[in-house]
Order: structure tokens, then sequence, then C-alpha cells
């Protein structure tokens, strides 16, 4: 038990060493994972690109109705948003094995336009540390996160487009 | 060509990894009711106390009932089951006439809230009340290996009970000594209690069409106490000297619905300690005896 | 503990004395982590029978976590703080505690993983081998231990896992609990093999096999002390359609589950999907035998599963819609779903200006029909094979079956709804054990309409009603929610039980609440009656009891 105690309170001090050193700068890097594209190929999602534009990210699930919303809302302005800002959006679905193979029908029956991803065992979603979705990050040119946002309300999406505009513009959002 | 390889070496990873035990029949070891050792029950072998913590509205209980009996059946008259109903499952429903008996027993209801029995669920129980107040409630499904731990432990009391039942005036009078092995320190008490077995009444059972089994056996159900919901202390704290005898008497007048032929008497000798974290309440030794001698055949 | 001390004070000394040389490697490293509270404060509610004394006291329920992780490189470490005290209303018990229960490191390169400490895997679909973990349900089932992923060539994936689950606080011990053990391989041939590197078919197989460990110390039963199980599983897709199956296998298992039966298990799940632009269509097949597979034989709560066996009916999540939720009977059932998704195009006669989108989904789940295994045995005896099961037979035991068409469409900008439609029928008895009540036959239909006033702000109204005969009767249902984007959401709703058969059980279930959300942090506030219910994700399930009061929750991520 002692142990157990040192080793946490070791650890904390690292971590507080840590960020102390790493101060202001908040911009991070993706995690290497392995999870899944809709037809069961593995992806790893260092590979998570846009040559150089802007990626939106975002967590969903069948089962939760407003992330279903924001990708809605994500859809019916993707061209408009792509024409104007090449931004890519990546569609992270956290279903698990009660409904993974219904993901892909069911985007293609919505006629989504986005890349969509399997995270059926929430590996992904962990590394991102993503309690609860929606979950969205904004990904600079540089591969760098810089802005995340949790749940959906109506209208969010313009907000997001514009911190994207942002971002395509090569302005520093991280104080936003 | 690598890749066939790769592949090759996993199955055989595999198979090796994945050990398996496939069991033929029998799947049970087969006994007579005599296993391990049983002889003269509690002459010179420590006997197991089991108490089944049930009630006729709890669908799950009359697997735990089962699971009772294939241990007697198993460990023969070294095992001991007595069926205690209380707690939430227990309660008699006004509203339902099937339901309306109440089972519950002073007794009963105090261990239940002792042991914290009906909060943690039934069918569950108490294996010579190992484990103190915190940690005694033990799962059905773990009963059997505990009491084969118990059953090996060493032999500490014998307790004899004669029973002279009077069918005139329905009363029983019952003498119970415990006769205690070696020398002993701490404070040891008797509890006497009687459990009827054989009462036809209505019982929750998942496992029968509709959920209610109208004609359900109880078997061991306790009744009543003898002495009190915990009993009586035998020595006062004092040492307890090998070959002590201690010597209790009682009587019982019969209610109606307690038929004599069904009944037995019950008897343990239990070590009580309110010291450390437990409220310790262990069982060193349980006997019972019928009410009506049974005829030797 | 002297020791300790001087490792803790040589620490210090060499983080702040050497930091000079230390900051460069410290620039690269990240910290990333996530909290969340959930607060309860009960108080009483004679009308729902919650009476001061049954609450005694204990009027507040506290769950909370903590993670952290941290990485550098290749080299990432981290650890998971957890406190339930009391755990909220509805959790299990035996949570009660803090203190660490996950602690990992780990190392990551192109071809090799290597984790030590406490992880979650998956093999497949999780038929033999799911440890995953859900907050809302209170449900950890991590293995502590060592995982290691190889990926040799490109294309095929090996794993490897060892280890003991976690049971709520306690700690592994000599036999208290199993010793689990799995081996995975997958082969994705459109990577491994260049011929197919553009091929129209994708395919991947997979297989994996897991043991777990466990002593007998059981005097009546001849029990197996490893048990193995085994799976196959395949994905393939080709144009528009996409085939996906996987089978398991397990040897003999007795448990408390199965009632200690020594019939092996078996899993099948299969579906297959096609779907062009704007439209899907979908269907799946499921058959369970026999399969918990738990790294503890005499465990019956949800804790130590080592499978994963979730429900394929449509996971509902409109107030009244989830009062009746499926959960899988692990002892057997047989069923399949089938969904059809379509999108109504834009500008046509039915779409209108916006286009109209349809889903129907149909799902049943049947027992499996079980025969007795020979003629001097009952079904299910303990102790015996228990029984002999025709594998596609479905019984006419019928424990669930779930009818629910959805429109939804947008009138203009500023106003959309989505109307449901759901016919559901519900074996109370076999799904939450409420032995001998009659099979609850329902009728729901939802309205869920939203009304944009400008670009930020937006009402969103839900109408709900639920009519059946059977258990607490009529349901009807209004929710009412205020939002500001990017921050702020209010909302009320009542859930009114009007045809309860029992008139003084005739209550509305009221409740109040508003949050803010900030970035990545929330915090929301609730103040009302919480109905009795099921919470069920994924093959998990969880009683909320009733409750009246606050409800707090805070969370955040960085």
């Amino acid at each position: 038990m002692m142990l157990k105690k040192m080793i946490a309170v070791l650890s904390l001090m690292l971590f507080a060493v840590v960020v102390l050193a790493q101060g202001e700068v908040e911009a991070k890097k993706l995690p290497s994972v392995n999870i899944k594209t809709l037809d069961g190929q593995t992806f790893n999602t260092q590979n998570i690109s846009n040559d150089g534009k802007p990626i939106i990210l975002s967590f969903w699930a069948l089962w939760c109705k407003p992330c279903k919303k924001e990708m809605d809302a994500y859809n019916e302005n993707y061209e408009d948003w792509q024409d104007e800002t090449g931004v890519k959006i990546y569609a992270v679905s956290i279903d698990d094995a009660r409904s993974t193979a219904k993901v892909l029908p069911f985007v293609n029956g919505k006629a989504w336009d986005m890349e969509v991803l399997l995270d059926p065992n929430g590996d992904f979603k962990r590394a991102m540390n993503v309690n609860m979705i929606p979950h969205t990050f904004l990904i600079d040119g540089n591969g760098q996160i810089v802005y995340q946002h949790t749940s959906y309300y109506e209208g969010l999406e313009d907000e997001i487009f514009e911190l994207v505009e942002k971002i395509a513009a090569g302005e520093d959002i991280s104080k936003h | 060509m690598k890749l066939y390889r790769i592949f090759a070496f996993m199955l055989m990873l595999a198979v090796a990894f994945a050990a398996c035990e496939k069991i033929d029949p029998p799947y049970k070891v087969v006994t007579d009711g005599g296993g391990n050792g049983s002889g003269e029950s509690g002459d010179t072998v420590r006997n197991v106390l089991i108490e089944d913590f049930t009630g006729h509205t709890c669908v799950n209980c009359p697997s735990a009932a089962h699971k009772a009996h294939e241990l007697i059946n198993f460990y023969g008259q070294r095992v001991v089951v007595m069926s205690v109903h209380a707690g939430w499952f227990a309660r008699p429903d006004a509203h339902d006439p099937l339901f309306a008996t109440d089972f519950r027993t002073e007794s009963g209801e105090a261990w239940n809230t002792f042991w914290s029995v009906d909060i943690q669920g039934n069918p569950n129980g108490l294996i010579n009340r190992l484990g103190g107040a915190a940690n005694g409630v033990i799962n059905p499904d773990n009963w059997a290996p505990v009491v084969e731990d118990e059953s090996q432990k060493e032999f500490l009391a014998k307790v004899t009970i004669n029973n002279d039942y009077n069918d005139s005036n329905k009363r029983l009078s019952v003498e119970v000594e415990a006769e205690f092995q070696k020398d002993m320190e701490g404070e040891y008490w008797l509890y006497v209690g009687l459990l009827q077995d054989s009462i036809v009444a209505p019982q929750k059972d998942e496992d029968v069409e509709g959920g209610i089994d109208t004609n359900y056996v109880h078997m061991h159900t306790l009744r009543t106490s003898l002495n009190g919901i915990w009993g009586e202390v035998l020595n006062d704290g004092e040492t307890i000297v090998e070959k002590a005898t201690y010597d209790k008497t009682y009587t019982l007048d019969f209610e109606d619905d307690w038929v004599p032929e069904h009944c037995h008497i019950v008897a343990f000798v239990y070590y009580a300690s309110n010291e450390g974290l437990y409220d310790d309440k262990y069982v060193i030794q349980v006997d019972q005896e019928s009410v009506i001698p049974k005829l030797e055949e | 503990m002297r020791k300790l001390l001087f490792i803790v004070s040589a620490l210090l000394v060499f983080s702040t004395a050497s930091y000079g040389q230390f900051a460069d490697y410290l620039k690269k490293s990240e910290v990333h982590g996530s909290f969340e509270v959930d607060g309860m404060y009960y108080h009483a509610d004679e009308a729902m029978g919650i009476t001061d004394s049954i609450i005694d006291g204990r009027n507040f329920g506290f769950n909370g976590f903590a993670s952290v992780t941290y990485s550098l490189g290749k080299f990432s470490a981290g650890m998971r703080y957890e406190a339930y005290l009391p755990p909220i209303a509805g959790f299990d018990p035996k949570l009660e505690g803090s203190g660490f229960p996950n602690l990992w490191a780990s190392y990551n390169s192109e071809k090799l993983s290597f984790t030590v400490g406490n992880f979650y895997e998956q093999f497949g679909n999780g038929l033999i081998m799911r440890t995953y973990e859900e907050w809302t349900l209170g449900y950890d089932n991590s293995i502590n231990g060592a995982r290691v992923v190889i990926t040799p060539v490109k294309g095929l994936i090996l794993k490897g896992v060892y280890g003991t689950q976690r049971y709520f606080w306690s700690k592994y011990e000599k036999n208290n609990r199993g010793i689990v053990k799995g081996a995975d391989i997958e082969l994705n041939f459109n990577d491994a093999f260049q011929s197919m590197e553009s091929s129209k078919l994708r395919l991947s197989l997979g297989a994996s096999a897991v043991s777990k460990y466990q002593v007998d110390e059981d005097p009546i039963y001849k029990l197996p002390r490893n048990v193995a199980s085994f799976a196959g599983r395949m994905n393939m897709g080709l144009g528009r359609v996409n085939f996906s199956t996987e089978y398991a296998y397990k040897i003999n298992d007795p448990s408390a589950m199965n009632e200690y039966i020594y019939k092996p298990g078996q899993a099948l799940i299969a579906s297959i999907s096609y779907s062009t632009r704007g439209f899907g269509a979908f269907a799946m097949f499921k058959r369970i035998d026999n399969m918990s597979y738990k790294s503890d034989r005499t465990v019956t709560s949800n804790a130590l599963d080592i499978s994963y066996l979730p429900a394929i009916t449509e996971a509902h999540t409109y107030m009244l819609a989830a009062m009746y939720p499926y959960a899988t009977q692990l002892n057997g059932e047989i069923g399949y779903q089938l969904q059809i998704n379509y999108k109504v195009p834009k500008k046509s006669k039915l779409g209108g200006k916006y286009g109209m989108g349809i889903s129907v989904n149909y799902s049943q789940v049947n027992d499996i029909v079980r025969t007795a295994p020979s003629d001097t045995t009952e079904i299910g005896v303990p102790g015996t094979l228990g029984y002999e099961s025709d594998f596609f037979k479905f019984s006419d035991h019928v424990f669930y079956r779930d009818l629910n068409i959805e429109i939804d469409k947008k009138f203009s900008k500023k106003f959309k709804g989505t109307f449901t439609y759901i016919y559901q029928d519900f074996d109370i008895a076999t799904i939450q054990g409420h032995t001998g009540e009659p099979m609850i036959t329902s009728h729901i239909g939802i309205a869920d309409i939203t009304y944009k006033f400008t670009s930020k702000k937006a009402l969103r109204a839900e109408i709900q009603g639920l009519f059946t005969d059977q258990d607490k009767g009529d349901w009807a249902a209004i929710l009412l929610e205020y939002t500001i984007s990017p921050h702020w959401f209010f909302s009320v709703a009542d859930q009114y039980n009007y045809g309860n058969p029992i008139q003084s059980d005739q209550l509305h279930f009221y409740t109040g609440s508003f949050g803010y959300t900030h970035k990545t942090s929330r915090i929301s506030v609730t103040y009302g009656r919480q109905r009795e219910g099921v919470v069920c994700v994924g093959g998990v399930c969880r009683n909320v009891p009733a409750s009246s009061g606050f409800y707090v929750t805070l969370s955040s991520s960085f």
C-alpha cells in the first residue's frame, strides 16, 4: 500500500516537473494507435493527415444523438468548407462490437463524405483522453492539436469553421 | 514463404498457450453420502454448519438450497444446514395470500442485520460463521470449498443432544452437553434452535414454469430459538480445561404447525469475541438430533 | 521506507540540478489527462418511497476519476486514480474506496509494442477477449500483466496478453481468481500482399486463443483448471458489399453463471451490409450458447468477464424508449437484426428542399432450443453436460422484439425534426429476472423538434409516449432544451406515469438542469427525480434505483 502511494506521489512530481518544463506550449501531436477503417483494415492514427491543411477530428458513436447532429451539420457544410480552406474531417466512431458493423451502412445511408474510422475498443479515445462524446479536435498543418471541444449545441459548426479558417490562414488560435 | 512460417509458429504457440482440460463424465465425485472420512457425526470429527439465508420471494434461493443438499449428500451427517428465512425476500406479503406466511424468526432477523446478509443479496450464507461480521457472507457457489476447508479443521468439542418429546402436552425437553477436547481460552457460547423439514409452502423459483412453485418443500427451516437470539455463554470467560463438560437443559412448547416428526434440534458452540477488527462468532462444533428418534432400519 | 525516501530526495535533487540537460528531453515529452467528478445529493421523497430511514444519513454519493498519461517519444506511462466515497446509487457497493487501480508503462515502435501494468485489449469482435472500461457503469475488467504486439511484416499483427483482471479494489492474491492468457493473429491481405494492394476485394482474417487458469478447490465437482477458447474471424469487402463473421468455441467451463454444466460453449456472429451513397442495408445474425467466460467461475455479477457479447438490438437513447433495454442472455440466445437507412434526395417530392432520412430497424432475439443430454438426465442439471442444442433452431420463447422507424427531416433553415415509432416486446421475466411477470408489449412514439432562433440559439423539444397494458402502464414525457452555442444549455423534463395501475404510483419524474462547457471542460447540474431503471452500455447493464435530489458532473481533459 505504502509503496503504491510512494510510486503515485513520485510520478505526480515527475508530471509536475514535466508540465512546468512545457510551460505555455500546449500543442500536442497525435499518438500512434492502431484502429480500423470501415472495411476492416488496420489504420494507424499517425496516418491522419491533410497535406499541411487543417483537420477536424471528431469522436462520435451511433448511440450518441448530439454526435450524429454534429456530423450532419459538418456534412452539410463540408463541400463549402473544403472549397474555402481545404479542411479534411475525420469522424472516429467509438461504437463497440454491438454496432461497429452498422457504422458503414449508416454512414453511406446518411451520405456523409468525411473519413470515418472505427475505434471499437476505445484505444484511440483513451490515448486522446476523450471522456465524453462528442469531442472534437482541430489539428493544424503541422499535425499539432491546437483546439478541442466537448459537447455539441446547434450552431457550434459555425464556431468551428471560424477557427478552421484561422488555422488555414496560419493564425495562432492556442489563446482562443 | 516467411509469412507461412510465422503462421505455423503462431498456431503452435497458440495451442501450447491455450492449455485446456477436457473433463470426462462423471463430472462429480461419486459418493454414497459418506464422503471424506465421515465416521460418526461429531463424535471424533469436526462438523460444519451452513446457514442458508433465504426467503420465499427470492427466485434464486432454491438453487442455493440445492447446493446445500448436494453438500449433505457428499458429507453426510458432518454437514448441518440451517435455512434462515430473513430479510427483504422473507417478508410476508399482505396483498398476496401465497406469500402471506411469515417464516422469519427473531434470531434470523438479528443475524441478517449483524452480517448484512440481504443487503448483499440472497441467496447467501454463512459457513461456521467464519470471517466475522464484515466478511462472513459467502456466495453459495463458494460454499463447497469453504466447507471442505472447515471439515478438515481440528476437532475441538463434542456436542450431544438428547430430546424427550411428550406428545400429550406437546412439550419437548432438551438436554445439550458440550464436551471440550482440550484446554481453551476465551468465551464460548451455545446456541440451540428448532429446525423443521418438509414444510410445503409456495416459493418463487426462476427454474419453474410461471416462476412460482406452489408446492415447494422447505427443508431445515429455522423455526425458533430455545435460548435467545445469540444463545447463552458457557464459560463466562474462564479457561476451559480438557474434557470439561457443560450441560444445559431447555423445554419448548410446540406450536400447531410444528410437526414433531419433521423437527430437529440443532445445537452449536461458538467462540465469541468483540476484540480486533471483527466481531467474531466462530462455530467450533455443531450437531443435530431428531425430536422423535427415528427407528433403526 | 528509508530507501524510498532516499530515492525520492535523489530524484528531487536530480530533477532540479540537472534541469538544464533534462529540459531538452522534457520539451519533447507530453502530458495528457482527463478527470471527471460526479456528485449526488439525495433527499427523502415519500411519494417515491424514499424515506429518511432508507437514506440513513448516507445522503451523498461521489464517483470521481483522474487519469494522466505521460509520453516521451516511443515511451509512455500512465495512471488512473478513482474514488467512490460512497459510490452513487446503482453502482456496485464493492466499488467503495479510493486509490490507483491502474498503472502502466509502455513502449511503442513500428514493429513492436510492449505494455506492462493495466491494459485494455480486444481480439476481433471480443467474443473471447475484450477488456475495457466504462465509467458510466462503473465497469473495468482491465488486465494487469503484460502485453506484446508485434508487426513483423506489413499487414500482419500478432498479439499476446498475460495477466489477471481487475476486480473492484481487491488485489490479486494466490488463487483468489483466475489468470488469463491469450494470443491473437490478424492478417490484412491488402497490406500484406502487393498483388492485392489495389484489389477491389478487401480481405482480412484473424484467429485467437484464450485460456484461463483457476484452481479447483471444490470437493464435489471435478472442475477444469484450464479453460480454453478459440475464435476465428473474417472480414471481406467487395465494392458495396461488406461481410464480416466470427465464430468462437469454448471448452467445458462449469461456473456459477451456467449452473455448473459441462457443455462446451459456442458463439457465432455474422453480418452483411450493402451500401451506396444515400442507401445502406444491413443484416446480422447472432447465436450464443453457454458463452459466459469469466476469470472467476464463482462470480455472477458484472465483473471479471473475459468475453464480450453485446446485444445486437438497437440501443435506444430517448427517455421512454430506453425504459426496457435488452441484455444479452449469455446462457443462450439466437437472433437477428435488419436495418435500412435511406436518404430521400434533395429536391425530390418526398425529400423537399433538404432531403429526408428514413431508417428502419427490426431485431428479434429468441431462446435457443434445448433438449435433454440423455434419457435419464433432465435439462440443465448441475454436474451434467446440461443439454444439447440444435445450432440453427429458434425456440418459440421470444426474449425481445423491436421494430423502429425513424424519419428525420429538415423543414427550413430554422426548423427540423426527428420522428420515431417503436414497437417492442420485452420478456421482463427472463431479461430482468422478474420471474412470473408477463411479456411487455409496448408502442412508443417520439417527436424530437429543433427550432433555431439565431445561428447560436436553439430550442429543442421532445414529446414522447409509451403505451402498454403491462408492467407500469402508460407513460408520457416531455423535454425542453434551450442551448446557446458553444457554452450553455438549460433543460426541463418530465416523465409522467399516468397509466400506472396503482393510483399512488402515478408519479411525475421531473428534472431541471443546466450546464456550461468551455473547450473540454464541462459542468452540469441537475435537480429532480430519477426513476428506477436499467442503464446498459454494450453488454453490461446496471440497475439504477429511484432517487431524488441534486446531481452534479464536472469533467475536463487536457
